[in-house]
C-alpha cells in the first residue's frame, strides 16, 4: 500500500513486559479494509473460543483504519476488540478523540493487548518506544483525574484510561479517551482492569502518508464545500447533538407525557439549559463539527467533559432530575468512575419499577434512595463501582447479577436482549434499523451500528431509498428493501446498515449522524483510493465492508451466540409501560407490528446477509 | 497568523492541512504550527517557515485562527 497503513501491528505481553512488532499482513487490508474488519481478523488468530472474558488469555486488540490520522473529516474512530463480561460476546467497541490518530503518528495500525500484568501499570507509547510504568499509586483514582495526571506527566498525549468501576471488574464498566470519549459498552473496562493495565498513553510523532495527496485535497475540499452548504450547520456546530433537540425530545419524554411536560423538559434540558453549561466545544482530531463538551457547573464551578450534553438530557429526562446542572454533575460522576450511564440508569429505573410494584422495600434498597431523581443514580453507581452491599455486588455482575439477586421472574421489568439493555424503543421511535438492531447485533444494543438510513424517525419511503442508496446499495437489493407488504423491510435493510457501518469503521471514519451524512459509497471509494493508492468498484468495497460484518458474527458463532440468542424483549409486546416507555410496538412507519412480524422481518434479514439458518 | 484559543476545538485540522498541502501527508510534526497541549485546549504557534497561505485558517470552521494584517 503506498499510503494509509502503517505496516505495524504491535505486540504487547501485559504478563511478561515485553513487546514485538510484527508485519502488518496485506491480506487484512486487501480482505478487510482496516480498522474493525481487520480487529476481528486479529482477533480470531489471537483468542480462543471459550475464554473467559476476564482471563489473561482474553485479548484486547485496537484498530486503527487507514484514514485515521488523516484530514478526511471525522476520521477518527478506532476499535477495540475483546470477549466482553456483560453477555460473553465478542464485540468490537468504537472510540475516538486522540487515540487512534497517535497510534497511527506512532507508526501502529493495531495494538494487540495480551496477558496479566503483576502490578497495576500504565502503558506508554511514543514513536516505536513503549515503556511499561507501575500505575499502584493511579489505582482507585477517577478518570478525570488519572487522565489529567497523565497529561501532566506526558504532555500532547492521548490517554485511555479505566476508573475504580474497571479495576473492580464491573461488567457494567467502560473506558474513557482523553476523559471524554467512551470506549466499550458491556465491560471493556473490566477486561483491560483484569489485566492490570490502569492506563494506555500514546504520543504520535509522525504521521501519515497519503499515496496520491492532491486527489486527497481535491476530495476534502468538495467536503468542506458540503459543510458550507448543510443548512443545520451554525446549529451542529454550536450545539452538537443537542441542536436537533425537537426529534430526540420526542424519544425522550416519558410515555403518555403532554405538551406542557415536554415544554418543562425543554427548560430543564434542552438546547437553552445547555448554554448554561457550556464552556467550550472540543473535537476529535479531524473533526468539523465538534460534539464533545467542556462545561462548568454553575453552582461550585467545577469543569467537567462530556461525550456529548445529549447523554445528560438522556439520564436527566429518564430519571427526571432536577436540572441540567444535576444531569451534567451525574453524567460526569459515572464517566469518572468509568460505568455505563445507559445500564447503571436502566438498573436504578429496575429498582424503581421492583418498588412501585411492591417486590421491594426501602429496608431491601440498603440504604438507596427509591425516588426517581439523580440520588438513586449517583448511590447505585458508587455502590456498583465499588462492589458495597448486596446490591452494589450483584448489579455490578450485570443483568445477571441483578436478576440473581431479585428473581428471574421480574426479569418482565426489564428491557434486554442478550442480557444488555435496549437504548431504543420502536414503541416510541418506529422499527429502524437501530431499533431492530438490538435484537441481531452479535454484541447486544448498542448505540452505532445500524443507525442509516432511519436515524430520523418517519421520512417518506423515497428520501429513505435515495439514503439508502448512497449506502452502496445495489438496484436488485433496494428492490427487495422496498417492496410490498412492508413499503420498507426493516430486516432487509439492516443487513446494509450495519455493512455501513462495518466499512466507517474499517476505514475509521466516525459514525455519527452529523458526520455520517456527508458520505456516500462513491466519495469513500475515492478518498480511500486517494490515501491508500488502491482503486476498488463500490461493489468491491462493500464486499469487504460485509465480509468484516460477517467474521464478527461468526467470533460470536463459535462462541455459541448465534441467532437463537436474537429475543425481542417481552416488554416491546406489552402495552404495560416500563422505564417511561410504552404503547404499541410498530413500525418505521407507524403500523402496528406483531411478534410474527418480528419473527417475518427476522428471517428476512438473514436471508438477505445470506445465512438462511442464521 | 493569528490563534484564538478560546474559539479553537483542538481538532488539528490545521496541522493536517499544513503538512498535507506542503509536505504530502499527514504529518502534524512537519507542520507549521506547533499546538502546545493544556489538557483539551491548545495554543497554536506558527513556526518562521510558515509563509501565511492560510490554509490553516480556511478550513478551520471555527475561526480560530485569521491571518493578520
Amino acid at each position: 500500500m503506498e499510503g494509509g497503513y502503517s505496516g505495524r501491528v504491535m505486540v504487547v505481553d501485559l504478563a511478561a513486559g515485553e513487546v514485538s512488532i510484527e508485519r502488518y499482513p496485506e491480506d487484512f487490508a486487501k480482505d478487510f479494509l482496516g480498522g474493525f474488519g481487520a480487529n476481528n481478523r486479529l482477533f480470531s488468530e489471537y483468542s480462543h473460543p471459550g475464554t473467559d472474558p476476564l482471563a489473561p488469555e482474553n485479548p484486547v486488540i485496537l484498530g486503527a483504519g487507514p484514514l485515521v490520522g488523516t484530514m478526511v473529516p471525522g476520521a477518527s474512530r478506532f476499535m477495540a476488540n475483546a470477549r466482553l463480561p456483560l453477555t460473553g460476546a465478542v464485540a468490537s467497541a468504537g472510540g475516538s478523540m486522540g487515540l487512534g490518530a497517535h497510534m497511527k503518528w506512532s507508526g501502529i495500525d493495531h495494538l494487540v493487548l495480551t496477558g496479566r500484568a503483576k502490578e497495576p501499570t500504565l502503558i506508554y507509547i511514543e514513536g516505536g518506544r513503549v515503556e511499561f510504568v507501575p500505575a499502584g499509586l493511579l489505582r482507585g483514582k477517577g478518570i478525570l483525574e488519572t487522565t489529567r495526571t497523565l497529561w501532566g506527566s506526558y504532555p500532547g498525549s492521548s490517554v485511555l484510561a479505566i476508573g475504580p468501576a474497571g479495576e473492580n471488574e464491573v461488567h457494567s464498566s467502560l473506558a474513557m479517551i482523553d476523559a471524554c470519549a467512551t470506549l466499550g459498552r458491556g465491560g471493556l473496562a473490566a477486561v483491560l482492569g483484569s489485566k492490570n493495565l490502569k492506563a494506555l498513553v500514546v504520543k504520535g510523532g509522525g504521521g501519515v502518508k497519503i499515496a496520491n495527496p492532491e486527489r486527497l485535497q481535491e476530495l476534502i475540499k468538495g467536503l468542506y464545500e458540503r459543510l458550507e452548504n448543510f443548512d443545520m450547520r451554525e446549529a451542529a456546530a454550536a450545539f452538537g447533538m443537542i441542536g436537533a433537540w425537537p426529534m430526540y425530545a420526542s424519544q425522550l419524554l416519558p410515555y403518555g407525557s403532554s405538551e406542557e411536560d415536554l415544554r418543562e423538559l425543554t427548560e430543564r434540558f434542552g438546547p437553552q439549559a445547555y448554554l448554561k453549561l457550556k464552556k467550550c466545544r472540543i473535537s476529535c482530531p479531524s473533526c468539523f463539527l465538534a460534539d464533545k463538551d467542556e462545561l462548568v457547573l454553575p453552582s461550585t464551578g467545577e469543569s467537567v467533559y462530556s461525550t456529548s450534553f445529549l447523554n445528560a438530557a438522556i439520564i436527566g429526562c429518564a430519571l427526571m432530575m432536577r436540572d441540567a446542572e444535576e444531569a451534567a454533575s451525574t453524567l460526569a460522576l459515572l464517566d469518572d468512575l468509568g460505568l455505563d450511564f445507559m445500564t447503571l440508569s436502566w438498573q436504578a429505573a429496575f429498582l424503581l419499577e421492583l418498588h412501585e410494584h411492591g417486590i421491594i422495600g426501602k429496608k431491601d434498597a440498603e440504604g438507596i434512595p427509591l425516588i426517581r431523581g439523580a440520588g438513586i443514580l449517583r448511590e447505585l453507581a458508587l455502590r456498583v463501582a465499588e462492589r458495597r452491599g448486596e446490591i452494589g455486588e450483584a448489579f455490578a455482575r450485570g443483568w445477571q447479577g441483578a436478576l440473581e439477586l431479585f428473581g428471574e421472574e421480574n426479569r418482565r421489568y426489564t428491557i434486554l436482549v442478550r442480557n444488555q439493555d435496549c437504548l431504543y424503543d420502536p414503541r416510541v421511535s418506529g422499527l429502524g434499523t437501530m431499533e431492530f438492531e438490538q435484537i441481531v447485533s452479535p454484541r447486544g444494543p448498542t448505540s452505532a451500528s445500524a443507525g442509516s438510513a432511519t436515524y430520523v424517525p418517519g421520512l417518506p419511503e423515497d428520501r429513505l431509498r435515495r439514503l439508502t442508496a448512497r449506502m452502496g446499495v445495489g438496484e436488485e437489493a433496494l428492490g427487495r428493501i422496498f417492496s410490498p407488504p412492508w413499503g420498507m423491510n426493516t430486516g432487509r435493510l439492516t443487513r446494509y446498515s450495519e455493512d455501513w457501518f462495518s466499512l466507517f469503521s474499517s476505514l475509521g471514519i466516525c459514525n455519527r449522524y452529523q458526520i455520517n451524512r456527508f458520505y456516500n459509497a462513491e466519495l469513500i471509494r475515492d478518498l480511500y483510493a486517494a490515501v491508500t493508492g488502491v482503486e476498488l468498484e463500490v461493489g468491491e468495497m462493500m464486499d469487504k465492508a460485509a465480509a468484516g460484518w460477517e467474521l464478527y458474527r461468526e467470533l460470536n458463532d463459535r462462541e455459541g451466540l448465534g441467532r437463537e440468542e436474537d429475543l425481542p424483549p417481552q416488554a416491546w409486546f406489552s402495552d404495560q409501560p416500563l422505564w417511561g416507555r410504552g404503547g404499541r410496538l410498530r413500525d418505521y412507519s407507524g403500523n402496528e407490528l406483531s411478534r410474527e412480524d418480528i419473527l417475518t422481518l427476522l428471517d428476512d434479514y438473514y436471508d438477505e446477509r445470506g445465512r438462511k439458518h442464521g | 497568523m493569528i490563534h484564538s484559543v478560546e474559539k479553537c476545538t483542538a481538532c488539528r485540522t490545521c496541522q493536517l492541512v499544513c503538512s498535507l498541502y506542503h509536505d504530502g501527508e499527514c504529518n502534524p510534526s512537519l507542520a507549521r504550527v506547533v499546538l502546545h497541549a493544556e489538557g483539551l485546549r491548545v495554543r497554536a504557534e506558527f513556526t518562521a517557515e510558515c509563509d501565511e497561505c492560510a490554509r490553516c485558517a480556511r478550513y478551520c470552521t471555527y475561526g480560530a485562527i485569521e491571518k493578520g494584517k
